[in-house]
């Protein structure tokens, strides 16, 4: 995909159309698989008005993506134990997994919240979502420590927006459980803003991955690669509330190899999602 | 040719950048394919001289490939002016930028007028950045499109860029709003506003012929913003005036590329 053609015989409209049919092309030939999903209807909805697992999976083969984790919304917005039953029930055979929203009384004693993640994981569950601003928790030990360490036992990844949670507690987490995998979405205000931080972050925290949907700085791709390895990065498009392709072009288009670039599109959700065990 | 139509160089305080260099800018373009960026160099917030000069070189290291915009910055007018007249009596200079959320200076204040007075003599552009407001970007009330409609309304010989189509859903609407009532308006696609639906939504409202392809290059990547238009849902004439027609018409003085259509 180098150097998008520039001939001189073309014509604008001739190029533009090859630009567009090789851009269908490179994301085609990756196997795509999507971090950030959702159904229900968010909050704030804007020009999208389907929100649906249906349309979902209508606008997934539209744009190459192959698979991944779907979210509810109201799990989130609503309440996570209506949203996540309603969520996995959607989702029983459809050959998606699970993102659940977690909170930290799930896993008090009577509550047996491990039990909850055993009998979710056995549904399909792959990743879990925390809301620590908006759910009005610290995402701390002396908080939720019973949830976060049957996370870290079963290698339930965790999903946490930078906006929810405080760049202290990334890394209070990050260390505190170290068998714990934290994925930082940029949702709600694009996290390039936050480089200063998260640079070092993911020098000193290995189990500290970023998710691409909203990292969107000038050459970040190429550089985040080159200094701490094509791992940390995970696909994801938070469709469809986001045009996917905002993220897509970020991989296809990379300048990296075309290893990396399966690795990002879906190989490394896939490593993460092949540990989850029953906790 | 294709035209990115809104973006920058020069030095970023906010956060940590990659390469800020014009060589890397070129070598991205022609990975993407993209002929030529229009550039406002964010040194013209501050230090105007060194905007101009570094605009200058740009243009002549890039073969014209990087023709630019200098910033008028209103509270510093008169100063300003100067250089923004000496850039249009170069090669360079296709337009002029304004940012009222960065000056904190209403859109409609008459420090502007001088602005809008050159452009039409020029018979140049004005860019703006063009935002709405949230929770925690009060700033952002200086920039919102009902303000622009002042100077709209009395320049219609001036056609004015909205930066980033308002940026905010809010500020989508209003945009479209202002596009609509005045001919003279027309909208970017650069920054970070990737609602799912907008490209095709924007078309649907104003027309391809008053949408431009922008990627706020070197805040934000290309490719966040190139995939996007290339792949909407919307005819392939309407992509090739986004992606360069209509700012080879509205950006009257952009030099043409030997290879470039």
């Amino acid at each position: 995909m180098e150097n998008m053609t520039r001939e001189p015989y073309l014509t604008d409209r001739q190029r533009i159309a090859a630009m567009a049919e090789a851009y269908r092309q490179a994301r085609a030939r990756l196997s795509f698989l999507d971090a950030n999903l959702w159904i229900g209807r968010p909050t704030q909805p804007e020009f999208n008005t389907q929100f649906d697992l249906d349309s979902l999976r209508r606008r997934m083969a539209r744009y190459n993506i192959k698979g991944g984790v779907v979210s509810h919304f109201a799990a989130k917005d609503y309440g996570p134990l209506w949203g996540n039953r309603d969520l996995l029930d959607q989702l029983r055979g459809a050959g998606l997994w699970a993102g659940i929203v977690l909170v930290p009384e799930m896993f008090e004693p009577e509550a047996d919240g491990r039990a909850y993640l055993a009998q979710a994981i056995a549904q399909g569950a792959r990743l879990a979502r925390v809301f620590p601003k908006s759910h009005n928790f610290v995402l701390r030990a002396w908080c939720c420590g019973a949830m976060l360490q049957a996370l870290a036992d079963c290698r339930l990844p965790l999903v946490v927006w930078h906006t929810e949670v405080s760049w202290e507690d990334v890394r209070s987490l990050c260390e505190a459980f170290p068998q714990l995998k934290l994925i930082v979405e940029g949702t709600g205000q694009k996290i390039l803003y936050h480089s200063r931080i998260y640079y070092p972050l993911l020098e000193r925290c290995p189990n500290l991955y970023l998710e691409l949907h909203n990292l969107v700085s000038y050459l970040g791709v190429e550089d985040l690669v080159r200094r701490f390895g094509v791992r940390r990065l995970i696909f994801g498009s938070y469709m469809p509330v986001f045009d996917p392709n905002v993220s897509l072009m970020q991989v296809t288009h990379a300048r990296i190899s075309d290893e990396d670039k399966a690795l990002i599109a879906g190989a490394n959700l896939a490593e993460l999602v092949a540990g989850v065990r029953q906790p | 040719m294709i035209v990115d139509a809104h973006t920058h160089l020069g030095e970023i305080t906010a956060f940590r950048s990659v390469d800020l260099s014009v060589r890397a800018m070129l070598s991205v373009m022609d990975h993407l394919g993209i002929d030529v960026c229009i550039q406002m160099h964010v040194a013209g917030l501050g230090p105007i001289q060194e905007a101009y000069e570094a605009s200058e070189a740009a243009f002549q290291v890039s073969g014209g490939r990087l023709p630019y915009a200098m910033i008028y910055n209103p509270l510093y007018a008169e100063e300003s002016l100067a250089w923004v007249k000496r850039s249009l009596d170069g090669r360079g200079a296709v337009g002029i930028k304004i940012h009222p959320s960065f000056n904190r200076v209403y859109p409609e204040d008459p420090r502007y007028e001088p602005a809008w007075q050159l452009a039409a003599e020029q018979g140049v552009p004005i860019i703006t950045h063009s935002w709405a407001v949230s929770d925690y970007n009060p700033v952002q009330k200086y920039s919102t499109p009902e303000h622009f409609e002042h100077y709209v309304a009395r320049y219609p010989q001036v056609n004015l860029i909205l930066g980033h189509a308002g940026g905010l859903y809010a500020g989508h609407l209003a945009a479209v709003e202002l596009a609509r009532r005045y001919p003279n308006v027309y909208l970017d696609t650069s920054g970070d506003i990737f609602s799912f639906g907008l490209i095709e939504w924007l078309v649907q409202q104003v027309g391809a012929e008053r949408i431009l392809f922008g990627s706020d290059v070197n805040w934000i990547d290309q490719r966040t913003q190139l995939g996007r238009i290339l792949d909407a849902d919307i005819t392939l004439d309407q992509k090739c005036l986004i992606l360069g027609g209509n700012a080879c018409r509205i950006f009257t003085r952009l030099p043409r590329l030997a290879n470039g259509q």
